[in-house]
Order: structure tokens, then C-alpha cells, then sequence
């Protein structure tokens, strides 16, 4: 990073600390704002239920992405989607198959699985297969994942974190098994993909916001909060930049 | 000597991460952690492909064992996992007959499911089309058309023309990228902000 780009990312964090501290204590004094309704949010938190009621698996595709790259963030997201999913799933004895692209998510998603048993009190239940690694690389990953779920006792898809144009692959074979999907990438690449495959869509910064919908934390809604809240400023911004350059030329 | 039970793994998430990002700052101590830090990270992640290797053998030794279908492939990729990892442990990363596996087996099979993802995307095109008639579905359509004819070397009066209509779409697409690309960017900063302050917490209770 140049000196400019670590100024305005120290710059953001400066703004974003202050705000979210103050939208948390509203928060935590009863204020509750209205959060729009986006359609995948209506159909996930269904998901481990009827899996349950069909007796079969959700599985949950966490993309490529690593914790160690720029990638971290929509696998943290991603990760918050799957712990959602794994207490419910403990709850109900019916935990997701999670599959990852990259090794340093699997240590995490079995921590998390493994946590949610504990929570349950049914620690013994765990499994390490139930998070498997199917390849490193997006590429291989994609293709053994597409045929996982061809084999069947999937109940539905869902994918969360980082995937590219490879995510074809696994919507193929999701499509091909009959299964609903639901699907989230801040990558454009993988964006265009779900667009053309997925039943419902998380688009871009919708995953971030995965939490806030989901386990309904004061922690991420009032980040969600306060990223929009700094959207509105950035807008702001940029139509006073433009306004200024078009009139002075 | 018994510690107080703390957040342990909150707090060196916070410390370390908050380090990491003053490292970028061109302060040299925390440059230089920040440079050890890294070193750590790339050290846990080749623990992580290790322990990922072995889960990669359980998952399809398991699947031979209980002859469930597509268990031939499991055991194919068991005995080409180990075979691998005998050439290389036997003679290194630069081995020959290590890198003969990589040359010419794993590189044109990528290459393979590569080409095949024309033919997916394709299909699930195609598959839009059928199943979303909305609006978002007409769009697509007008954008796949106008970028597809626009790339034609078009002769005569209509050339110019259509270049011209297919850079105004562009644009317009490109100011979409940069409006969701903004909103990722904002999710990430909220994310590793909720990681310094410890209300992220994916590694711990």
C-alpha cells in the first residue's frame, strides 16, 4: 500500500470507530432501526430447518478465500453465516456440510461446528469430516464440490465467501441435483456468475451484512449501520466532486 | 500460578491485528513486527495445508471403506496423494519426477475443467433466460447483445455507431462495479474494525 491509500484507510477507520461506538449505545439503550428486507435473508434462515425436516444436509460452500488475504473479510462474513447454521443445525441434530478451498478456513469452520455441538452439550457429536476440504485452489474445488452435490442427501446450497467464475461449476451441479440455491461473493466475477445460476443473491456488501440478519448481534447491526451511514457521506462526496469539477472545469 | 480467565484469544487478535496495520505506517518497530507476523502467518497456513491434506485422506478413505458411490475416484485420489508425497519427500519440491505430476498431469487437467467453464457459463446463460423474465432478465440480455455485436468489426455507417452505443453501456456498467466495489470495500473496513475491537469473534467463544 502507498502512503495515500494507508491515510485514507486510517482516515475511514477513524470515522468508522467513533460512529459505531455511538450507534452500539443507541442500540443498547432500545433504539431499533428498520433493516430493508433482501430476499436471501428471508429464504437462509429456513435452511437448517427444512433440512431437518427431509432428513437430509444443508451444505454450506465457503469459497477459497483464506484468512490471510484480501479475501479475509468475506470469509469472516462467510464464517458468521456458518455459525448461525451451526447452532441451529446442533439444535435440531441436523449440522451442515461445509466445504472449503483453502486450508486455512478448515481449522475455523471445524472449530466453529465443534462449538456449536459444545454449546448443545453434545460435544461427542462433532465430526471432522464434516467440514472437508475438497481441493486448494478454486479451480479443483469447484469441480469436486459440483459433483458433491450430485451424489444427493442435499437438502440445499449454500455458498458464502470468495468465489469467481469457477462458481459455475457448483451451481451446475446444484442445479443438476435440483437443489435451491442461495449465494453471496463480493467478487464481480462470481456476482455475474450467481446471477445467471443462484435462486436468491447476496450482492456485494449484502454479505457483509450477513450477521446483522442472521444472529441479529448489536455488534453488526450497528456496523451495518454505520457502513451505510458512511456510504451516505462517501455519495455525498463524490456528487460535491463532480458537481465542482464540472462547474470550475 | 493460575491466569485470569480473559478473552486471551480476543485480546492477541486485537493487539496483533491493530500492530499489523501500524506496520504501514513506515514506523520501522512495528514494520519489523509486522514483517515477523507475517513470517507466523505463512508458518500456521503450511500447518493448515498439512492438516488439510490429512482431511482430504480421511474424507475418501472413509468413502472407500463404506463403498459409497464414486469410490474408485476416492481411492485413485488416495493412492496418487501418497504416491506424490512420497516423490516428494524423497526428493524435494525441485525433484523431476515430482514436478513430472505437476507438468504433466495436474496442470492440463486445470487446464481441462478451465476450458470446460465456457460451456457452463454458457448453459447457465442460457438459463437465465428462461427462468428470469423480469426486468433484470431483459437487461442481461441487452447487455450480452450490445457487447457481443459491439465487438464486431462493423463496416460503414453503422460501426461508429454502435461503438459509440456500446461505450455509453460500458460506462454505465462500469459505474455499477465501482458503486458495489465501494460497498465491499465498506463491509471489509467494518469487518476488520469489528476484529480490532473484539466483537468479531469467528476463533472463540
Amino acid at each position: 500500500m502507498n502512503t495515500y491509500e494507508v491515510i485514507a484507510l486510517l482516515f475511514l477507520f477513524i470515522l468508522f470507530a467513533p460512529l459505531l461506538g455511538l450507534t452500539a449505545v443507541r442500540l443498547r439503550r432500545g433504539w431499533r432501526p428498520v433493516l430493508r428486507p433482501i430476499s436471501a435473508f428471508r429464504t437462509l434462515p429456513g435452511q437448517v430447518g427444512r433440512s431437518a425436516e427431509t432428513g437430509q444436509t444443508l451444505h454450506v460452500a465457503l469459497g477459497s478465500g483464506g484468512l490471510g488475504g484480501s479475501e479475509a473479510a468475506a470469509s469472516l462474513a462467510a464464517l458468521s453465516a456458518l455459525r448461525a447454521f451451526a447452532e441451529e443445525g446442533a439444535a435440531t441434530e441436523t449440522p451442515p456440510l461445509v466445504t472449503v478451498g483453502e486450508a486455512t478456513l478448515l481449522p475455523v469452520a471445524q472449530g466453529v461446528i465443534q462449538r456449536a455441538y459444545r454449546h448443545q452439550g453434545a460435544p461427542a457429536s462433532f465430526k471432522m469430516t464434516q467440514v472437508q476440504l475438497v481441493a486448494p485452489g478454486a479451480l479443483p474445488y469447484a469441480a469436486g464440490t459440483m459433483h458433491l452435490l450430485k451424489r444427493g442427501q442435499i437438502s440445499a446450497n449454500v455458498m458464502l465467501g470468495t468465489f469467481g467464475l469457477e462458481a459455475a461449476f457448483i451451481t451446475r451441479g446444484g442445479a443438476e441435483a435440483g437443489l435451491e440455491q442461495v449465494a453471496g461473493t463480493g467478487r464481480l466475477e462470481g456476482l455475474s456468475v450467481f446471477y445467471t445460476s443462484a435462486d436468491d443473491l447476496l450482492i456485494g456488501e449484502e454479505l457483509f451484512a450477513v450477521g446483522a440478519y442472521l444472529r441479529q448481534r448489536i455488534a453488526d447491526i450497528a456496523s451495518l449501520v454505520t457502513q451505510d451511514l458512511i456510504r451516505f457521506l462517501l455519495v455525498l462526496v463524490i456528487l460535491a466532486a463532480v458537481l465542482v469539477k464540472t462547474l470550475l472545469g | 500460578m493460575r491466569f485470569p480467565r480473559l478473552p486471551w484469544l480476543v485480546i492477541f487478535t486485537s493487539a496483533f491485528g491493530l500492530v499489523t496495520l501500524l506496520g504501514y505506517l513506515s514506523i520501522p518497530v512495528f514494520q519489523q513486527i509486522q514483517w515477523v507476523l507475517v513470517q507466523w502467518v505463512v508458518i500456521i497456513a503450511a500447518f493448515a495445508l498439512i492438516l488439510g491434506f490429512f482431511n482430504v485422506l480421511q474424507v475418501h478413505l472413509e468413502r472407500v471403506a463404506r463403498q459409497e458411490s464414486g469410490w474408485f475416484y476416492s481411492l485413485v485420489l488416495v493412492l496418487t496423494a501418497i504416491t506424490v508425497l512420497i516423490f516428494g519427500l524423497g526428493g524435494g519440491p525441485g525433484d523431476e519426477p515430482f514436478l513430472w505430476f505437476f507438468r504433466w498431469v495436474l496442470l492440463p487437467l486445470g487446464a481441462s475443467i478451465a476450458a470446460l467453464l465456457v460451456f457452463i457459463l454458457t448453459y447457465a446463460a442460457y438459463r437465465t433466460l428462461r427462468l428470469r423474465r423480469q426486468t433484470g432478465g431483459l437487461i442481461f440480455l441487452l447487455s450480452a447483445i450490445v457487447i457481443l455485436v459491439g465487438r464486431i468489426a462493423l463496416v460503414g455507417p453503422a460501426g461508429p455507431l454502435v461503438t459509440w452505443f456500446r461505450d455509453r453501456w460500458l460506462a454505465a456498467a462500469i459505474g455499477g462495479m465501482r458503486g458495489l466495489i465501494l460497498g465491499v470495500a465498506l463491509g471489509t473496513i467494518a469487518t476488520g474494525l469489528r476484529l480490532l475491537l473484539g466483537a468479531e469473534r469467528v476463533q472463540s467463544e
